[in-house]
């Protein structure tokens, strides 16, 4: 593959970053899992980088390759399959807006995200993004009317586990 | 307020809090090899073809073949031996080209069951080649009693003695155990094999046909 593709590739993962960050938070429980996680899917998208046109945005592009990476693909290596207690001690505010009772319960909410299975967190994750239904189901090949249905389940579950 | 809502609101804010990846790093990524489930399942299917094709290479004995040629039994050894090539090539050719197909670009429940019906193959190939295991020894079993001089005279003098049913459920059940324990030992082997890497796989594409009906 050419040098020029390459660069082209580096800078636009480098700028859209954050797309695969936010769904390693979700798949994964520690920070070394987050860049395991992290590295397999710039792999994958740098291995479906020639097939993409620009037909989409790359950032639509590569959250779809970076989802499937997470479901289908990844595999945990031997060093991450012993924590699957969800990593508490990390902070979501910074220091200047810190918020010490939205912060714990961001936590429990992250906590209770983790414990849904692969494809309801793939939901949870597009939801966050204010993606469309339409995408959604698109996205995991599934109906539009079963992607609200399973959406309002998740929703459903997060509240049973958050007061049990 | 929604559980999800007030995460949402965090959501977008949260992006300040990871660590950045600089473009060096990213470099350096993509020049590593990947560690994908699909990576491990062609590793492990070339294997398995490998495998039964040195098998079957390996239980040519000569000595045995030149008694076998000896017989002159062409009429059934070689459209036997053709069906096992043709077996091969056709499984190799159809699981290379499910294995191309696979794309991560994909939508969720068609990649994984590109994954699946590639693996599909491999395991189709492996009970051709225990089907086709059985087959052989019913048909070198079939070639010895009715071209084997030495056998066929010791089955006559066994029958004369009356001792031929005995003999010929000795060698049965003999048959039966062997066939036994080589299926039981390759179906345990992909139990396993199958049980490591796709049962990640398996309940993803079960809880996607679940949310469809």
């Amino acid at each position: 593959m050419s040098a020029s593709l390459e660069q082209s590739f580096v800078q636009q993962l480098q700028q859209n970053q954050n797309i695969i960050h936010k769904i390693c938070r979700l798949y994964t429980s520690g920070d070394d899992e987050h860049k395991d996680l992290f590295q397999e899917i710039t792999i994958q998208l740098w291995k479906a980088f020639p097939k993409f046109r620009g037909e989409s945005k790359f950032s639509t592009w590569a959250y779809r390759v970076a989802l499937n990476t997470a479901i289908t693909l990844y595999r945990k290596s031997k060093r991450s399959i012993a924590t699957t207690e969800y990593d508490t001690t990390k902070h979501f505010f910074k220091a200047e807006d810190y918020n010490y009772e939205e912060e714990e319960q961001l936590k429990l909410l992250y906590k209770a995200v983790y414990q849904l299975n692969d494809i309801e967190k793939a939901l949870v994750y597009m939801y966050l993004e204010d993606k469309n239904y339409e995408e959604i189901a698109e996205t995991l090949g599934i109906s539009e009317v079963n992607a609200r249905v399973k959406m309002n389940r998740i929703k459903g579950k997060l509240k049973k586990i958050l007061n049990p | 307020m929604d559980e999800l809502d007030l995460l949402k609101k965090h959501w977008k804010k949260d992006e300040s809090s990871f660590e950045q990846v600089s473009e060096k790093q990213i470099y350096k990524m993509i020049h590593k090899s990947s560690s994908s489930i699909v990576k491990w399942i062609f590793i492990i299917s070339v294997l398995e073809f490998s495998l039964w094709t040195i098998l079957s290479f390996f239980m040519k004995d000569e000595k045995v073949m030149e008694k076998f040629d000896a017989y002159h039994v062409e009429h059934i050894m070689t459209p036997f031996i053709i069906i096992g090539y043709v077996g091969l090539a056709y499984f190799f050719y159809q699981f290379y080209m499910n294995y191309r197909k696979i794309s991560a670009t994909d939508n969720v429940q068609k990649l994984i069951n590109t994954i699946l019906k590639t693996r599909k193959k491999v395991y189709q190939y492996v009970w051709f080649n225990i089907i086709y295991a059985i087959c052989s020894v019913f048909i070198a079993f079939f070639i010895q009693f009715n071209y084997n001089k030495e056998v066929i005279n010791s089955l006559s003098a066994a029958r004369e003695n009356g001792n031929g049913l005995v003999l010929g459920i000795i060698m049965f059940f003999g048959a039966l155990i062997i066939i036994g324990v080589l299926v039981g030992f390759i179906w345990l082997f992909y139990r396993l094999v199958y049980g490591i890497l796709l049962k990640r796989l398996y309940k993803n594409y079960e809880e996607l046909k679940k949310i469809d009906y």
